[in-house]
């Protein structure tokens, strides 16, 4: 059984697997999470975001929880105010620096005193008094109500004009219709655009079938790598989901791992007792669309803040190492190669710790299930045979000799790295001179001080530097940078101590999974149970 | 099962989708780094304060929403404004014009055939600062060009524009409306 939006066009077949867009593997369609993106990019005039990475993240659990009502009817109220108090919504919204809480409240502080909707700020927040009662607007939320805004104004182009009829006159019934208008926007945009349905069904097969194979009293603790691999093997064939790959199979496991945390944290705590309510506040067309009820975002607040903590390891940018070099303005320094890029994606990607071994079966196997796919799809039959049977399967030693050679590359560009720094005068030079010379930097230290002890003792590391340097020719080592650009090299090259970090992990783990001993997981008997897995799922073909 | 059971249930799913769908806008983030963007208001509002945003600039003729709130922004924000030069409609081209803050003159350049200096002079009632790098809008109709004047020097600023450049044509004409920032 598929549903009426899985064959909306964007399921395209080939010879083995269903290529599918976001919106069928994740969800979430491509063109939602475009315009997500693009409100995320948007910038200030002076260059700094418009909207704070928690403020996106709650936009997009709101979204995928359909959990939108309360934000649209206190968008409503911002809206009202804003376009009826300043009497140019336009302005504010874009025009000011009034998307952060500081920033509004100076612009609401010069707003003159109204008898129709009279108004008082208060400590953090704006009282607006209506007929009926006070509405709080409080400044803490206006960086999400301005995401609010830009992404709604990209669904529907004209919605400020229609806001600003708020401007002539802003009772609470005016706030409620635009409310309204604002909702059956979005809930009709989002009919096409997310779905909700499918994946809740998918959540539930996972559920199922863990009930039946793992201790059911304790999934969280008994799920495991083997659990990982049993599920493919049971599920491979089922045709609701797109369980064929293991490389999908073994990210899906890792989101049902996180969900069965998140889930039992939430009924442990007594929210899921209300699974059953209905949003006083919906309104029919709405109900008829939304499967999910407004208790959950409690449970999705955990998920996403977990998501969150995920982006925001980094203490000088977030997002992963891998994902910052690659983006502007990192990605326009050639710190590393894209082909050593892209094999790192494959090396360092993160499993919760009781699925650390499928983090090395996605690579070894899934990579190998990828080429069978590929030759498929080339029609190269010989190829196929080979593969099929479990030849050119890379083995550990492999990886890790793969990941040696990126490891020296990584530890060669940060000496290029170091070398620019350095002549640069800048500060991360001088500690990672410091580091070279295995001198700790006690706190408060005077490094000019400490650097020309350190400059004696560190003259072959120099040396090394700079012979990296020059013989470096990848764009943005050809020359000496500006001053102005060198903090750009600091972070690549603290992004690159991290990439450095997961790859001595990894080279650990790939060592580990070599060992063929019988109390442990390992790979000689890992490629008999895949390739036997693989001749069951493409054995009939070519 | 239980109600209770079932109620774990059905937040564990629930969590599942939305850490699904999460990664999905994570991955079509990925993705979209690729693909062509859609201009938001705020792109529209830097493009009014001077920032060089191309899509905007492209999408201005094309794209009537975009032309829309591009006039409604320049019109409330603007510091000085110059309405259409209705009494001069009859000239053929228009080389000066003058509202109540400031003047724009057109001078051919003399070892330039076909390159012309515009030169904005203020008037002491424009309150603007010393030194300020004006940005001036032209629109007439569907077209729209836009000139980042260096600093101010004693209350004037010049660049050079070409007889072919849009800038050009809509500031000769008569019908045109002029914007500063």
């Amino acid at each position: 059984m598929r549903n009426a939006i899985r064959l909306h066009g964007l399921i395209m077949t080939d010879e083995i697997d269903y290529t599918r867009s976001t919106l069928v593997t994740y969800g979430v369609s491509d063109e939602l999470a475009m315009l997500v993106q693009t409100v995320a990019e948007g910038t200030l005039l002076d260059g700094r975001p418009r909207c704070a990475p928690a403020a996106i993240q709650e936009i997009r659990q709101r979204l995928l929880c359909h959990n939108y009502r309360k934000s649209l009817f206190e968008l409503a109220h911002f809206i009202g105010a804003v376009a009826y108090l300043s009497g140019d919504l336009t302005s504010v919204l874009y025009l000011d620096e009034a998307v952060y809480p500081d920033g509004f409240k100076g612009v609401a502080q010069d707003w003159l005193a109204n008898d129709e909707l009279p108004f008082a700020i208060e400590g953090n927040h704006l009282t607006l008094q209506f007929s009926d009662g006070p509405f709080d607007v409080h400044f803490s939320r206006v960086n999400v109500m301005a995401g609010w805004v830009d992404l709604l104004l990209l669904i529907v182009p004209g919605l400020l004009q229609d806001c600003e009829s708020l401007a002539k006159q802003c009772s609470r019934a005016e706030v409620l219709a635009l409310a309204k208008r604002l909702q059956k926007h979005l809930a009709d945009y989002l009919k096409d655009h997310l779905q909700t349905p499918t994946k809740l069904e998918e959540g539930m097969f996972w559920l199922e079938w863990a009930r039946k194979h793992v201790d059911a009293d304790n999934l969280t603790a008994a799920f495991n790598d083997d659990h990982v691999v049993m599920f493919w093997q049971h599920n491979w064939q089922e045709d609701d989901f797109d369980f064929k790959r293991y490389a999908t199979v073994a990210r899906s496991a890792h989101h049902f791992v996180e969900a069965v945390d998140v889930g039992e944290q939430q009924w442990q705590v007594g929210h899921a007792a209300s699974l059953d309510q209905t949003n006083e506040d919906g309104d029919a067309w709405i109900e008829n669309i939304v499967d999910v009820a407004e208790p959950y975002w409690e449970a999705m607040q955990l998920v996403g803040d977990l998501a969150l903590d995920e982006a925001q390891t980094d203490l000088t940018e977030e997002g992963d190492p891998l994902t910052l070099l690659q983006s502007p303005p990192y990605s326009e320094i050639k710190f590393l190669t894209a082909k050593q890029l892209k094999a790192l994606e494959g090396f360092v990607a993160e499993y919760p710790r009781q699925l650390a071994v499928t983090a090395l079966r996605v690579y070894i196997f899934g990579k190998h299930q990828a080429r069978i796919t590929g030759a498929l799809q080339n029609k190269d039959p010989e190829t196929f045979k080979r593969l099929l049977e479990g030849q050119e399967l890379l083995n550990p030693d492999e990886c890790v000799s793969e990941l040696q050679d990126i490891a020296a590359a990584i530890s060669t560009s940060r000496l290029v790295t170091a070398h620019v720094l350095n002549l640069g005068g800048h500060q991360r030079g001088t500690l990672l001179m410091l580091l070279a010379a295995g001198m700790e930097v006690p706190e408060g230290a005077e490094l000019a001080l400490l650097k020309k002890q350190a400059e004696q003792s560190t003259e072959d590391w120099q040396t090394q530097c700079f012979k990296a340097f020059a013989a470096n020719n990848r764009a943005g080592f050809k020359s000496l940078p500006e001053p102005s650009q060198l903090d750009i090299y600091a972070i690549g090259d603290q992004q690159l101590a991290k990439l450095a970090e997961l790859c001595e992990q990894r080279l650990a783990a790939f060592n580990q999974y070599a060992v063929d001993t019988a109390e442990q997981i390992h790979f000689g008997h890992d490629a008999v149970v895949f390739t036997r897995q693989f001749q069951a799922i493409y054995g009939d073909r070519l | 099962m239980s109600d209770v059971k079932s109620n774990k249930d059905a937040a564990i799913a629930v969590a599942y989708m939305v850490r699904q769908g999460l990664e999905g806008f994570d991955q079509a983030a990925g993705a979209a780094q690729q693909q062509e963007r859609p201009v938001t208001i705020s792109d529209i509002a830097r493009y009014v304060m001077g920032a060089d945003v191309p899509a905007v600039q492209a999408k201005l003729r094309e794209d009537l929403t975009i032309r829309r709130t591009y006039q409604q922004l320049l019109a409330k924000r603007r510091h000085m404004y110059m309405p259409m030069a209705k009494a001069a409609a009859t000239a053929s081209l228009i080389l000066e014009r003058d509202s109540d803050d400031f003047t724009i003159k057109l001078v051919p350049a003399k070892n330039h055939a076909g390159q012309y200096y515009v030169t904005l002079q203020l008037k002491s009632s424009a309150d603007i600062s010393a030194d300020a790098e004006l940005v001036m809008h032209v629109i007439q109709e569907d077209k729209a060009a836009r000139c980042n004047f260096p600093a101010l020097q004693s209350g004037r600023c010049q660049v050079v524009v070409s007889e072919s450049d849009l800038l050009f044509e809509l500031l000769t004409s008569a019908d045109s409306e002029i914007f500063v920032y």
